[in-house]
Parts: structure tokens; sequence; C-alpha cells
């Protein structure tokens, strides 16, 4: 077997043909051509979102809120001297407490507020709150609290230094205890 | 050879700008969040309350304090006593009818400490003053 230019063939290889393909240009396959909106990228979306989410429940917890009082005018003072039925005085004294000008336990002041304020009309549901300069914020506030939550509409906040009418007498306060 | 920036696989490559605008809106949202906050003022430990209701936004011209624990009243960011905040507060008055006024005060204060803005605020007619307060059982 001379058999110029012939070379063994393949298994698999296609029968040599004569016939002449056409020179093709290659084909270039194009990126289909994009619609809006065909398909969004939700990652950045979902990252700001998380970013959020996170941010969020770190300020959350330390929700605030606010006690609203009035600082009324100059009646108190007399206040004090002729309290009239109507009126509801606390008078805060370090840890004492006292209704009126009347001493109460701690426990029971709740309860006794709340007696006093019951069946009275919405707006007539006020209680001044006074306290001596030793007193701790922290004690006023409880009272408003309390105050508030017997059924007070709205409490008043003496701005003056006010003692116990026992304390007027020269009894020490009791600040050194603060 | 030369070299073109133009050609393919040149010079002038794409920059991805998406995750650059990803940060910078997460910093504008962080800022967003954040700035209000700074806004409160100073920080204190604030006393516990249940009867709380919710804070009212505070708008241009309303007074904002904190008394600290040592007793300083601040207001923003500038320490005032009674004389220059009752100043303040007539002059803020003037300027609107209803001003609100927000107490942040420590829980370590005394009353004592708090007498100064109760007295400068009723010396400047304003009838309303709210303490700041957490919720009871919250963290």
């Amino acid at each position: 077997m001379t058999g110029k230019g012939r070379r063994p063939r393949y298994i698999d290889e296609p029968p040599a043909t004569d016939v002449e393909v056409p020179w093709r240009p290659p084909r270039i396959k194009l990126a289909p051509v994009s619609r809006p909106g065909a398909d969004i990228n939700v990652t950045p979306l979902v990252d700001v979102v998380l970013v959020l989410l996170i941010i969020f429940m770190v300020v959350t917890p330390t929700e605030e809120e606010a006690l609203t009082v009035q600082l009324p005018k100059e009646q108190t003072t007399d206040q004090q001297e002729s309290i009239s039925l109507e009126q509801v005085l606390v008078t805060v004294a370090g840890d004492r407490l006292a209704i009126n000008n009347k001493p109460v336990e701690r426990g029971a002041y709740f309860a006794s507020l709340r007696n006093m304020l019951v069946g009275r009309e919405p707006d007539e549901r006020i209680v001044f709150i006074a306290g001596t300069d030793a007193t701790p914020y922290a004690a006023l506030v409880e009272v408003i609290d309390a105050a508030r939550q017997a059924g007070a509409t709205s409490v008043g906040l003496v701005a003056e230094n006010t003692p116990l009418s026992a304390e007027k007498e020269g009894v020490d306060l009791g600040g050194s205890a603060l | 050879m030369q070299l073109s920036p133009n050609k393919a696989g040149g010079l002038k490559a794409d920059i991805n700008v998406t995750p650059l605008v990803d940060v910078v809106l997460v910093l504008l949202i962080i800022f967003m969040v954040v700035t209000p906050l700074l806004k409160k003022g100073r920080e204190v430990a604030l006393p516990q309350a249940q009867s709380g209701a919710a804070q009212k936004e505070l708008g241009q011209g309303d007074l904002l304090l904190t008394v600290a624990s040592d007793g300083k009243i601040w207001l923003e960011q500038e320490v005032v006593d009674e004389e220059r905040l009752t100043a303040l507060a007539k002059e803020r008055k003037r300027e609107r009818r209803y001003l609100e006024v927000m107490v942040r005060a420590d829980a370590d204060v005394t009353l004592g400490q708090l007498r100064p803005v109760m007295k400068a605020l009723k010396r400047a007619d304003v009838t309303n003053m709210s303490f700041a307060v957490l919720k009871k059982g919250a963290p």
C-alpha cells in the first residue's frame, strides 16, 4: 500500500467528502438584550436590611418615656397652711411620705391615694407633690409614678423646698443619711 | 507593539460600583439612626417608671435638659445655672407660646439638685415639664 496522502482512518472519523463547504464567518454569540428589570441583584438589599435590623435591635431596648408634671403657680405655699378637701398634697422627705401632712407608710401610700381619688371627676384628680431638698430623685419619680397609677390625671410639682409639717418645728430632716 | 489603553483588556476596565453604593448606603442609614440619639444629650442613668407616656418629639427651640449625677445641669452641650436657664427659657418662651421641656435627670440626684430647674422654669412661666424615664421592665 503506497497510498500517497492516504492515512489510516480513525474509527469515528466521518468519511472524507469532496463536497466543498462554503466559508461562513464565525458565529459571534451575543449576550441576550437586557430588558429592564430582568433580574435585580437582591444581595445589597438584603445586606442593608440586615444592618437596619441589627441597628434597631440595639437601639430599641433603651426605650424612653416621659412623666409630665405641672409646675403650679404661687398658691402652693398657702396650700400647705389651708388644704381644702379637694386638694391632695403628697410630701416626700427622704423615704418618708405624708398625704395632706398625715404620715403614711410607703406600702399604704398607693391604696390611700387611690381611695382619695376614686369617685372624683377626671379633671379633679389632681395630686400635688412636694419634697425636701434631700429627697432622692428616684423616690420622687416613684411617688409620681404611683400617683399616676392611682388615677391622678394631673400631677403638680411644688418647686419650693417643702418639709413635712412635723419637721417644721426643728426636727432634723435626716439628710445626712443620703 | 504599542500600549493603547483603549484596546480590549486595557486600563479602562469598568469599576464595579455596587459595593461602593452598598457601603455608602449603610453609612447613610447608620448616621440617620445615630444622629437623633446624639441629640439626646449626655448619658445618664434614668429612673424607671411604669406610667410613662410616649415622649413628644422635641422641636427647634424646645428645651432638653440633662441633670448629671454630679448635679450639673446641661442644656444640650452647655452647663447652665439657674439664672442662665431662666433667661434662656424666658427668651424661648417669647418666641413661641408653648415650650416643651424635657428633663433627663440621673436617678442619683436629689430633689435639691433639681430645684434650680424647677425654679427657673417657673420664673419663666413654663407650666409643664416632663421627666424622662425608662419603661419599667426594660433592661
